[in-house]
């Protein structure tokens, strides 16, 4: 007589039908391509805009510099004795001293040099201004 | 019985082989060049693909003491056209010609005739130097053909002062003379690159592979020379070389405490504005004044006088007798005005420049003393001034073969050696200064992306005592001021100084009619602020230093002690 092997496994259902045909597979996988290409055109695109935004930003530095120093060397040709001597005798109507006569005052001579500051002189940056106030609390919040 | 269809012939075998080791041998062929040796085709590929074009960075500056600038750079752009561009389609020349007519400020017509003249190639540099404002207006209006190629241009705001100590740039911006040579690696800077991705035909594939290296701008130089004085004795001296029919002449300016170099000029010389590299005349391009030896004359007597007051051997007071001719070695020598004077102490030795005094004084000292004062003063030896060119000198001495007793008779005052202008300058400045003998220096600092140099002034060595130099000072004060009419003084100032005379040398001696007029002056005596020599070459109106070059240093002395803000005495000042 056949018995009941209850210590058995159940006999196994049938497994349902699989969701992915071949249709999903193909359109799943040509999505994926169509995006990583998509991707790759954005980023050329982008690398090649920021290039060009680049040259475009060194010309313009370039004619900045140049026109620095074409206005550095139009305040030294302004600033030059030769100018300074005609435009006192041909604007102003003076002429070389013949007679030299010294003078005592009393009064302090002026502290450091009497000629113009050198043009090309660049001061060293100043203290800058106390930071305001809100910046001191913005840097007790948490950064991000 | 059915064939056995599967059965592989040996031919078959064969050419499976065959394919399997042809096929093992282009995969290890790829394996090989891929693998092993991409790094070696890489770098191929990239010398292939990629061109360097390099970009010359910004020239440093030539500043003056204080910071006016006597050389810069600005941009500039040379136009280039290309005849291709209109061979054959003459109407493109012609619109070409109305673009660049009126930036040039040409006539259509000439622009036209000049475009089509091929006679130079069809490629041709057509214009060179142009502004930045017109490059860039040429630039954008993209003619067919043109092409704008930046370019810098060296620019003088000061004109042609210091013509000789700045020098020039040849055609590829690199120093060739002065300051600008023998500091090039300073003020060229470093060049940047451009690398780039190129086209077959060489020319930059837009949107390709690029990377820029900056460069490194040049460093300024801020020289010890001012402006102002540079420039009024560089006038001073073409009115005068041109007043007495001169050759030429020198002005030296320094500060006898640092031996900093104030102004220095020389004649004949060329102009930045004019300058023609193509000239025959190369001799106008050094600087005279460190390159060009002459006896200096009876200014030495200062040195000769200076070595006998600090060896104890004289005072001022001390005398001797002058009987107008001394014998030596053979030769008779003379006073410069053939006089005889008698009684004569140091000073007035001084002050009447007495050649017998000098040579009595040589005997006194001795050659082998002597020598070695002269050598002391920093004859025979370069100043180290760092400037191109300088010489050393020429002093013969009684350890030289060809050397007679009658040499030191003439070296004590000043003939039959060789100097330049600054090595004299510099000799008296250790006679007044507290003796020392300073190097003379023209580059206050250098100013570099990487450094910032400053030089400080050096003493070289001590020469005289400075007991010694308080007395010389003194001396050289009553040679002018003690003087009556001596056309060195100057008013307000205690002044001190020596005139020097001397024949112009030629091979076949000393040519009789031909002199070299100087002075040598400072001021004031108790506090030098400035030393001043005036050399004017073969004068043909007066032949005397005392006539030609001392009312040069009377001229402009004040005028520099004034701007210097030096004191002048107290009792010439009035109270208001």
């Amino acid at each position: 007589m056949a018995t009941l092997d209850r210590l058995g496994p159940p006999p196994s259902l049938p497994s349902p039908a699989s969701t992915w045909g071949p249709r999903r597979a193909i359109i799943t996988a040509l999505s994926i391509v169509a995006v990583i290409a998509l991707l790759q055109v954005v980023m050329s695109s982008s690398f090649t805009h920021t290039g060009a935004k680049l040259q475009t930003l060194e010309a313009q530095r370039s004619d900045l510099q140049a026109q620095i120093y074409d206005l550095e060397a139009e305040v030294a040709a302004l600033a030059s004795l030769e100018r300074t001597e005609r435009m006192a005798r041909d604007r102003l109507g003076m002429i070389p001293a013949r007679n030299q006569a010294y003078v005592s005052v009393s009064v302090e001579a002026p502290s450091g040099p009497l000629l113009p500051r050198p043009l090309l002189d660049l001061k060293a940056p100043s203290q800058s201004d106390p930071a305001p106030w809100w910046r001191a609390v913005l840097e007790f919040l948490p950064r991000p | 019985m059915a064939r056995n269809g599967s059965r592989m012939t040996w031919r078959f075998v064969a050419l499976a082989g065959f394919l399997f080791v042809a096929t093992g041998i282009l995969v290890s062929r790829l394996a090989y060049i891929q693998i092993i040796q991409k790094d070696h085709y890489r770098q191929a590929a990239l010398e292939e693909h990629m061109d360097k074009e390099v970009v010359r960075s910004a020239r440093g500056a030539i500043l003056d003491r204080n910071g006016f600038p006597l050389a810069t750079s600005v941009d500039v752009f040379d136009l280039y056209i290309d005849r291709r561009a209109w061979a054959e389609s003459p109407l493109r020349a012609q619109e070409v010609a109305d673009g660049l007519a009126p930036v040039l400020a040409q006539q259509p017509s000439q622009v036209l005739a000049r475009l089509m003249d091929g006679s130079d190639g069809p490629i041709e540099l057509f214009a060179t130097e142009l502004d930045y404002t017109t490059g860039v207006a040429i630039r954008e209006m993209y003619l067919p053909g043109v092409t704008i190629a930046e370019a810098t241009k060296r620019f003088y705001p000061e004109g042609d002062v210091a013509s000789a100590l700045l020098g020039f740039l040849g055609r590829e911006h690199g120093g060739l003379a002065g300051i600008e040579a023998d500091f090039d690696d300073i003020l060229a800077g470093t060049p940047g690159a451009i690398y780039f991705e190129r086209s077959a035909g060489g020319n930059p594939i837009a949107f390709g592979e690029s990377q820029v290296v900056p460069g490194e701008p040049g460093g300024d130089v801020r020289l010890t020379i001012d402006r102002y004085i540079q420039r009024l004795i560089e006038n001073e001296l073409d009115f005068q070389v041109k007043a007495h029919g001169a050759s030429g002449g020198t002005i030296i300016v320094m500060d006898p405490m640092t031996g900093a170099i104030l102004g220095m000029a020389s004649r004949p010389s060329f102009k930045l504005s004019q300058l023609d590299l193509d000239a025959p005349n190369f001799d106008i391009y050094r600087n005279r004044s460190v390159t060009d030896l002459y006896e200096p004359g009876s200014v030495v007597k200062v040195l000769t006088m200076a070595t006998a007051i600090d060896l104890g051997l004289v005072t001022p007071g001390t005398t001797y007798y002058d009987a107008g001719t001394v014998e030596k070695g053979g030769y008779t020598f003379k006073n410069w005005d053939f006089s005889a004077n008698g009684v004569q102490s140091m000073t007035q030795l001084l002050q009447k420049s007495l050649n017998t005094g000098a040579i009595w004084l040589s005997d006194l000292i001795g050659a082998n003393k002597l020598y070695e004062s002269f050598d002391r003063f920093g004859f025979g030896d370069s100043t180290y001034s760092g400037l191109g060119g300088e010489s050393t000198g020429l002093v013969r001495t009684n350890k030289d073969s060809n050397w007679y007793p009658s040499d030191l008779a003439t070296n004590s005052y000043g003939q039959g050696i060789a100097a330049t202008p600054l090595q004299v300058i510099t000799a008296i400045s250790s006679v007044i200064n507290g003796g020392k003998l300073m190097r003379p220096y023209i580059v206050e600092e250098v100013n570099s992306p990487k450094e910032r140099r400053k030089f400080d002034p050096v003493v070289v060595r001590e020469t005289i005592s400075e007991a010694s130099s308080a007395t010389m000072r003194k001396m050289m004060n009553d040679t002018v001021d003690g003087v009556q009419n001596h056309r060195g003084q100057v008013k307000g100032y205690a002044v001190g100084g020596k005139t020097g005379t001397t024949l112009v040398s030629i091979p076949t001696g000393y040519a009789l009619d031909s002199t070299l007029a100087t002075f040598v002056g400072f001021a004031p005596v108790d506090d030098p602020a400035l030393i001043m020599l005036v050399k004017i070459d073969q004068p043909k109106d007066d032949p005397l230093g005392g006539i030609v070059a001392a009312p040069v240093f009377g001229k402009l002395a004040p005028q520099i002690l004034s701007y210097l803000n030096v004191r002048p005495a107290a009792q010439v000042a009035q109270a208001r």
